[in-house]
């Protein structure tokens, strides 16, 4: 006869440790990169975002190609302000993507009800989800262009020599990347607190963009056209799609282009971009877990 | 110490006013918070959690003052809303873990928990599986186990049997029982079910247009109500109906052929008396059961027609 008993698996209380903000804004930023990435859920969940990143290491792993064939470097090719506005191909496709995958689906299913009845504030759950989409959007310029230093530099004649003398593009490298992705980073979530479907706020971030961009510029072509440089710079300030640009040209010490705004300018003019996108998304969020 | 305490919380949205001057006590056990649809119900437990703010008035929950302690409380109260508000791609596992993170569980204590409160509201095979596959009784679990995961010193269960099959309702009822006698988790319901707050529930607020109507023990309140009777005859015609209205019987007919008779404890005497002297062929006069229905309905009848509810009262001054 067997000795086993069957126990009654009654409710027990929790007396375990209770930890504080950093692991609800840990647990809301891993929840939002699983989702973002596609993580735990189906292949088809995956293609989208990790194609576009590894899109975008495409460059940097031909260049990789080339140092280990042996063939001459073109800095022009592969300089860290051309790679950075290369890229945008990819990181404003990926910024739309990412924004509507952590923010639609919530909206649609009012999760949100749920996730404000912990105690989370609606602050920090537009910090966790800008992290989620900046860690993103590094991923495909931060992350590529920091391979670019570190293989320029290995591929030079003097790697030791190369690293000092270039020592000053890693600030820069930096700082042009944060522009640009807490950029279009802010504007896709913004754009995505908008809407319940996925596929609508991607169309409406990408559409948006490229539509107010073209309407731009040929309003400002216009006012350059009739020799008012000023207006034009002014009109091209509302460029969603160039702006950023025009602060990488800045960064990098690139020739501002004709008719463009000047890099301090166009900082400013990006930085109240940034601060109105994040505003409509906290309003969002605050009024979803109101 | 009270679970929660609320003292002339009042809130409008607008010009539309949900709550009006609300002052109850909620003490520990299983309470229900019962109105009509649309009387304020939710709003209410929105700002016990610290999610609306009141226009006036003071709030306490579990110890912390609204709204200096919003995050304490939501720390230590858990919430069942009503609708939906489940994800549909992720496991429920999945999603009831996150959701003990949220709480500030690490995530291996987050894991256990989840599996055990999965278990306790009888998902434990269907953990893995995407909420959306679920029936409406199963995601109505996991909207349980979502609030309990964190073990909270009370839960807050907005309609929780909303949308539920019979079966399902009871099963749903009995486990917000087990919640309280076998959790030791204090509950308050709201709902607009009388029966199920008969089933479930110690103690009861009445909510009407934004006020309290009522609070108290079930049973209390049950007991408001004037004893009423269920009377059967062989004819429950016009010409007997007017005997008994002639002999001060209050008469509601219930549609299945019998008439409930209210009047006092001496009903049936009165009844039998003229049963004997109309020669009716009485077939059945039993005490009704008094429901907590009935009660709310009455309560709100009087408090909706001013003039009945000051009736009693110019009566009791007229005696003096």
């Amino acid at each position: 006869m067997s000795s086993s008993t069957v126990l009654d698996r009654g409710y027990r209380r929790y007396e375990g440790p209770r930890e504080a903000r950093a692991r609800r804004l840990q647990t809301l930023f891993v929840a939002g990169l699983r989702r973002a990435l596609g993580l735990r859920r189906t292949w088809r969940a995956k293609i989208v975002p990790w194609s576009l990143i590894l899109l975008a290491f495409a460059p940097v792993q031909l260049f990789l190609l080339f140092a280990l064939a042996g063939v001459e470097n073109d800095s022009s090719t592969f300089s860290y302000g051309g790679y950075l506005e290369a890229t945008t191909l990819l990181l404003l496709p990926l910024a739309a993507v990412t924004g509507a995958e952590i923010v639609c689906g919530e909206r649609r299913e009012k999760l949100l009800t749920l996730i404000f009845t912990r105690p989370v504030t609606s602050a920090e759950y537009v910090g966790a989800k800008l992290a989620v989409v900046l860690a993103i959007l590094a991923s495909v310029t931060l992350a590529p262009l920091a391979l670019l230093f570190v293989g320029n530099a290995f591929s030079a004649p003097d790697p030791a020599v190369y690293l000092t003398e270039h020592l000053y593009e890693l600030p820069r490298i930096m700082a042009a990347s944060l522009v640009v992705i807490a950029y279009f980073g802010t504007v896709a979530l913004a754009v995505a607190s908008l809407f319940d479907r996925r596929g609508l706020a991607v169309v409406a971030t990408l559409g948006g963009i490229l539509v107010a961009s073209v309407v731009v510029n040929t309003v400002a072509a216009l006012a350059l056209a009739q020799d008012s440089l000023l207006a034009g710079r002014l009109i091209r300030l509302l460029d969603p799609a160039a702006l950023p640009y025009g602060v990488v040209d800045w960064i990098f010490g690139q020739p501002v282009e004709a008719g463009a705004p000047t890099g301090p300018v166009a900082l400013v003019a990006l930085a109240i971009y940034v601060l109105v996108s994040l505003k409509l998304f906290l309003n969002y969020a605050t009024k979803a877990g109101a | 110490m009270s679970l929660i305490e609320l003292s002339g919380v009042a809130k409008a949205f607008g010009r539309v006013g949900a709550l009006d001057g609300i002052d109850a006590v909620v003490d520990s056990g299983s309470t229900a918070l019962v109105s009509a649809n649309g009387a304020g119900k939710t709003t209410l437990l929105r700002i016990l959690l610290g999610l609306e703010a009141p226009d006036r008035g003071r709030a306490s929950v579990v110890g912390h003052v609204l709204p200096a302690g919003a995050h304490a409380i939501r720390a230590c109260v858990g919430y069942m809303p009503e609708g939906a508000c489940l994800p549909s791609d992720v496991s429920a596992a999945e999603f009831v873990g996150f959701m003990a993170q949220l709480g500030g569980l690490p995530p291996r204590h987050a894991r256990e928990r989840t599996s055990e409160v999965l278990y306790q509201v009888g998902l434990a095979e269907e953990r893995h599986r995407p909420i959306g596959g679920f029936s409406t009784g199963m995601k109505q679990r996991v909207k349980l186990a979502q609030a309990l995961v964190h073990d909270p010193a009370l839960v807050l269960l907005d309609e929780p049997t909303d949308g539920m099959d019979a079966t399902g309702r009871s099963e749903m009822l009995d486990l917000i029982l087990r919640v309280r006698r076998e959790f030791g988790i204090d509950v308050l319901v709201s709902t607009h079910l009388l029966g199920d707050v008969e089933r479930v529930c110690d103690r009861v607020i009445m909510l009407h247009a934004g006020a309290v109507l009522a609070q108290g023990a079930v049973a209390d309140l049950k007991q408001n109500e004037q004893p009423a009777f269920e009377l059967e005859l062989h004819d429950n015609s016009a010409a007997v109906v007017a005997a008994l209205e002639r002999a001060g019987l209050g008469i509601t007919a219930k549609g299945d052929g019998r008439l409930v008779l209210r009047g006092g404890e001496d009903v049936p005497e009165r009844v039998r008396d003229l049963a004997a002297e109309n020669g009716w062929p009485l077939r059945r006069l039993v005490p009704r059961a008094a429901t907590l229905e009935q009660t709310f309905l009455q309560l709100q009848r009087i408090a909706s027609d001013p003039i009945t509810a000051l009736r009693p009262r110019l009566e009791e001054v007229a005696s003096l």
